[in-house]
């Protein structure tokens, strides 16, 4: 051991440059993945805190009524823990518990739970005391501000309240329930009341909070099991069962055989159970980033060892054994990794939380994210736009240090160290073997072409058949070089759509990523925006575009099949949980209704747009196209499709170019009972329109008859004046707006005051200003696609390093074949013309090879992005200037650094020495 | 016609304490045609004399002069051009492109010269000379040591240089290779006209040489009524001219002063 350390200390020294190389690629790949890593970490920590303050600090919760409630209690009463934990039981550690009982709950004038809940329940749902006291007595009640300004009680202590016939006072006001706890539990508002006040209906609910250091499902079953709860009474607290092991294990092996002979499920399905909060994509890029450390380590070394693999050979020869070669590759590694990774460790980690501090938001896990702030719709109400304002973005809380990546990398390094010292023994000693044969039986297929007979100049032959010589090797190094290249353009590739598809969804979900909307919050055609003030607003200073939307709902038949996916809606579905939304099944009869066998009658949103909207809808055309002018003169119109779980757009089997029935009320100011399309056929006119084009999103949206979010519905959509000459709509339902230039805040104030003002008299008609949200948004999506690029840039860079250190490699194994050549009297340049068109070579077949491996990638990429990730329109293809940049960059570097390497050979050579 | 002239050459390598005198104070001429044997024991430096004289490395001070060009005062380009038309070398280990078959390493240094016309008939004339045509095909490696050699000189011969240094051409041969390899030098000598220093520690090669030249300690040999010089003519000497001088040296072996 000691004479290995001697050694590789002393190879250490004296190959000092491959010794540098070799950190260096050790420190950067260990600070991307390290750093990479803790970002993700940190994200994911913060994704969990959100998510606590948003649906509270359990993981389940099962009525109290259990069989052995009351020895719970008293064993958590008895209990002699300390340090956070309340009650250890056989495989459970349980931190809090709470307990809600709810007394009573009224459904007018909203729905409200009279609740008594314990200290530990109101801790759990951080639901603190603002001001005055909980109630004491049965007439009194605490309540948030919220709940009190909706029952139009001023929100102070000692106000009263009268609810469903009784008088109570206000104690206390408490802070509100947690955000979206609402989306887990049903939508209801809470007043606390005494635990004097019994209606002798009381329902008591358990809330659990176990110790997340271990899965969380395993405690909850034990505990079950020791307190005899029957699993399938407990809930989950979904929205935080993902970052602390509160659910199955997905799949099961025979879950995935079947999910992949099925075709509407498939590898989307699978990857997508199995990426519960980005897990699975985050380790996919994990792994990519420790393959392609262990890549370029294994490879820099390999270069520094084969340079000196003579002198090994000498040392086999006066005995050393081939565990002692072994072992002195692996303590110049390990030294060389102890070093580099811990340089790298405190490097990544460092820059790491400098851009966490700047742009932690990013890392957040999407899902979480995408609810509140990747999306904004046109219609929507003053609460959505105050959640999308800068300051409501997610908290990014504090940077962690993610240890486990720290030590999973450098546990996997160190396997990746001996993997590569055990090649590359088992490839010295295949050389020698390899050395005797080729003395012996050389012949055979060797090119025996004499070619100074016909070159006059021998050193584009002597450059090609430098580089085939040794094809193994040859291929090696190609491989390696175009890896990098490969990954960088993977991750431009993916970026690109990326930002694509940020830029569609964002334009399709706010309309043209308008600054402001005009809009009626109202579900009566009668209400509208009459064309004068469009007129009036067009008018207006500062504003870029006004393009204002006509709406008519309609109702088109889907017969014979043409419906593909029941499953898609609430009412055919069948679905237990799934269920058609009451509202719309109150007011239209539901989005779908089934006539027949496989007929079926679907709720459609007509939209009119004008010219240029119609023009941008062209970024979304899966079929056909759009062209306003032949829309008005043939009356054809645009159909959006719908979307499966896979990013298929064939739920319904229509094309562009097939002609849709489309049922609309006769009166374009019909009334709501009409909406419900079960009037007399008196009251409506059928229509026959030719589709022009098929689409995946609309812009400009109304939300407030059967809802649209931009994905989930059918529109149909055709201009403003078809809109009036089919239907006879002539005012409108939503307008979008766009200030001109970048406008401050100051101009976009103004701007809207004087388009409400523009707007007064009009029946609930609403003004909303986008233009602090939309900054935050772009400011949000400019810094995930800044990292992203980012990362591909550390990626380039590593390669580079690696490209010159398989050059200088090249160069230093034909050091031999280079003195000859000097002292048969080659000039430096012809030396640099030999090494350059070897460069050159390498640079160009390279590139080959990584286009070829890059197109495999790029499949694969576009394969997750269209049926995984659902992206909208991503290009089957990445721009043209990238793969040129690459192209470029690799030539101009393989030639670049095989010069380089040329350089540094001595003056004058003597083969002779 | 004098073709070398080495004057006052000196070559210290290393700096202060750890200066080593290579070759002190050396001065030697050679005339067209001559082959001329440089002997001595190993680390007399008699490699570095034919490093320098082959502009390989630079001597401290003194002059080579071949074929009337200083070859110390050339600029790097120059000296790498003028080497590989007025010299060529061969070397104990052959140093032959193992990527080249016999033919392209023959042909190689010819074709470093832009626009001067590899003369195929020539090429094949030393080839058949040295009894490589057969084999212009074959690659390196799948020659005997001998058959390496010939090729060596075949490469050394192809640009028709002034003068050919051998350094130790047959210390990797067995004895009968060695003869052959030694025929095919004086052959080449005679006919070609070929000037040929060779640097060999054997003393019965360096007798069958016109001319020997003796080094040690990095300095021509001289002893008790030898040459001023320390360069003597061989019995075998076919008649060449006496190099300048070289008048007073005497004839006769010098293998016996070793």
């Amino acid at each position: 051991m000691r004479n290995a350390l001697r050694l590789a200390l002393a190879y250490m020294r004296h190959y000092k440059k491959q010794t540098a190389a070799l950190f260096v690629g050790i420190l950067l790949s260990a600070s991307l993945l390290t750093g990479v890593g803790s970002l993700f970490a940190s994200g994911k920590e913060a994704a969990k805190e959100n998510a606590r303050t948003e649906y509270g600090d359990w993981h389940y919760e099962m009525r109290c009524d259990f069989p052995r409630f009351e020895e719970f209690l008293k064993d958590v009463q008895e209990s002699t823990e300390g340090e956070g934990t309340i009650l250890s039981g056989e495989g459970f550690r349980l931190e809090k518990y709470g307990v809600e009982t709810v007394r009573k709950a009224i459904s007018d004038p909203f729905e409200i739970q009279y609740v008594y809940g314990d200290e530990g329940y109101m801790e759990i749902m951080g639901r603190e005391l603002l001001d005055g006291r909980l109630p004491e007595e049965e007439n009194e009640i605490a309540a948030d501000a919220q709940t009190l300004r909706n029952l139009g009680v001023s929100d102070v202590p000692g106000s009263t309240v009268e609810l469903d016939g009784e008088t109570f006072t206000i104690t206390g006001i408490v802070s509100e329930m947690p955000e979206k706890l609402g989306d887990l539990m049903g939508d209801y508002m809470q007043v606390f009341v005494s635990p004097e006040l019994d209606y002798g209906r009381n329902g008591s609910f358990l809330y659990l909070r176990f110790d997340e250091s271990s899965p969380v499902l395993g405690q909850m079953k034990a505990f079950a099991e020791q307190y005899g709860v029957d699993g399938g009474t407990v809930a989950r607290n979904n929205g935080i069962s993902g970052y602390v092991g509160a659910e199955e294990t997905k799949l099961s092996g025979e879950q995935i055989r079947a999910a992949l002979t099925d075709p509407s499920l498939g590898l989307p399905w699978i990857w997508g159970s199995l990426n519960e909060n980005e897990a699975l994509t985050e380790g996919a890029v994990l792994l990519a980033l420790a393959l392609f450390a262990a890549f370029i380590i294994y490879s820099i070394f390999q270069v520094s060892v084969l340079r000196r693999l003579s002198q090994y050979s000498v040392m086999q020869t006066l005995g050393m054994t081939d565990g002692s070669a072994f072992g002195m590759l692996m303590t110049e590694m390990a030294l060389v990794l102890a070093g580099g990774y811990t340089a790298g460790t405190l490097l990544g980690n460092s820059a790491a939380a400098l851009i966490y501090r700047k742009v932690g938001r990013i890392f957040i896990t999407r899902n979480q994210v995408g609810e509140t702030v990747a999306r904004h719709t046109g219609v929507s109400t003053e609460e959505t736009a105050a959640e999308l304002s800068v300051s409501a973005l997610p908290d990014a809380g504090v940077f962690h240090v993610d240890l486990q990546v720290i030590w999973a990398g450098t546990l996997f390094l160190i396997l990746v160290l001996a993997l590569v010292s055990l090649v590359l023994i088992r490839k010295m000693r295949k050389l020698t073997l390899r050395q005797m044969i080729t003395k012996d039986a050389s012949g055979g297929r060797r090119n025996r072409k004499i070619y100074s007979l016909k070159h006059e100049n021998l050193t584009g032959v002597l450059a090609k058949k430098f580089m085939f010589s040794r094809k193994g090797t040859f291929i090696g190094i190609l491989l390696s070089l175009s890896v990098g290249s490969v990954i960088f353009l993977g991750a431009a590739y993916v970026t690109e759509n990326t930002r694509t598809n940020n830029e569609l969804t964002f334009a399709a979900d706010d309309g043209l990523g308008s600054d402001i909307q005009v809009y009626e919050e109202s579900d009566s055609l009668e209400d509208t925006i009459p064309e004068k003030t469009v007129e009036a607003l067009k008018e207006i200073d500062g504003l870029e575009s006004v393009y204002p939307v006509r709406y008519m709902l309609g109702e088109i038949p889907l017969y014979d099949g043409m419906l593909k996916g029941t499953s898609f809606f609430a009412e055919t579905a069948g679905e237990e949980g799934f269920d058609p939304d009451p509202e719309i099944m109150e007011k239209y009869n539901g989005q779908i209704v089934r006539t027949g066998e496989d007929d079926y009658r679907l709720k459609v949103n007509i939209y009119g747009y004008d010219d240029e909207m119609l023009e941008s809808l062209n970024d979304y055309v899966l079929e056909g196209s759009i062209d306003p002018d032949q829309m008005r003169k043939e009356n054809t119109v645009l159909f959006k499709t719908l979307m499966d779980g896979q990013g298929n757009y064939d739920v319904i089997d229509i094309s562009a170019g097939d002609t849709v029935q489309i049922r609309t009320p006769d009166d374009p100011e019909a009334e709501s009972e009409t909406l419900r399309f079960q009037s007399g056929a008196e009251n409506y006119r059928d229509w026959s329109l030719r589709i022009g084009a098929l689409i995946s999103r609309p812009l400009a949206k109304v939300e407030t008859y059967i809802g649209d979010d931009g994905v989930s519905n059918v529109d149909i959509i055709m201009t403003n004046e078809q809109m009036e000459k089919n239907f006879g709509v002539t005012g409108y339902q939503t307008i979008s707006i766009s200030l001109t230039g970048h406008a401050d805040a100051e101009g976009a104030d103004r701007a809207a005051d004087e388009i409400r003002s523009a707007v007064s008299g009009i029946s609930r008609c609403v003004v909303k200003d986008y233009t602090a949200q939309i900054q935050a948004q772009n400011l949000y999506l400019d810094q995930q696609i800044m990292f992203f690029y980012g990362i591909a840039a550390v990626l380039l860079l590593i390669s580079l390093l690696h490209i010159m250190s398989s050059m200088q490699y090249l160069v230093a194994e034909r050091r031999y074949e280079f003195s000859i050549l000097r002292a048969m009297g080659i000039t430096d340049a012809g030396f640099l013309k030999i090494l350059m068109k070897e460069g050159l070579r390498y640079g160009i077949y390279s590139s080959i090879v990584m286009l070829a491996v890059y197109w495999i990638v790029q499949k694969v990429l576009y394969y997750f992005m269209v049926h995984v990730y659902l992206y909208l329109h991503p290009q089957g293809m990445i721009s043209p200037g990238y793969l040129v940049f690459v192209v470029m960059l690799n030539v101009a570097l393989c030639t670049g650094a095989m010069a380089l390497a040329g350089r540094r050979q001595p003056v004058e050579a003597r083969p002779a020495e | 016609m004098e073709i070398l002239q080495v004057k006052q050459i000196h070559k210290i390598y290393g700096e202060k304490e750890n200066k080593v005198y290579a070759l002190r104070d050396v001065s030697f001429s050679v005339e067209q045609g001559e082959f001329i044997a440089i002997v001595g024991t190993s680390g007399s430096g008699k490699s570095t004399l034919l490093n320098l004289i082959g502009g390989l490395d630079v001597p401290t001070r003194g002059q080579i002069i071949i074929r009337g060009h200083n070859i110390a005062s050339l600029k790097r380009k120059e000296l790498t051009i003028f080497r590989r038309r007025n010299i060529g070398f061969v070397f104990q280990n052959y140093s032959l492109m193992p990527v080249l078959n016999v033919y392209d390493n023959v042909a190689l240094p010819v074709t470093f010269d832009r626009g001067k016309h590899v003369d195929h008939g020539y090429i094949r004339e030393l080839l058949k000379e040295l009894g490589l045509w057969e084999k212009r095909k074959r690659y390196p490696n799948e020659l005997s040591g001998g058959q390496q050699q010939r090729v060596a000189l075949a490469r050394a011969l192809a640009n028709k240089p002034a003068l050919i240094l051998a350094d130790e051409p047959t210390g990797n041969l067995d004895s009968s290779t060695t003869v052959e390899v030694m025929g095919l030098l004086k052959e080449s000598s005679r006919k070609y006209h070929q000037t040929i220093l060779m640097v060999t520690h054997n003393e019965a090669l360096a007798q069958a040489c016109d001319r020997i030249i003796r080094i040690e300690d990095g300095k021509l040999y001289r002893s008790g009524g030898s040459s001023a010089t320390g360069t003597e003519k061989t019995a075998e000497a076919p008649g060449t001219a006496e190099a300048p001088g070289t008048a007073d040296a005497p004839a006769g072996k010098g293998g016996d002063r070793l």
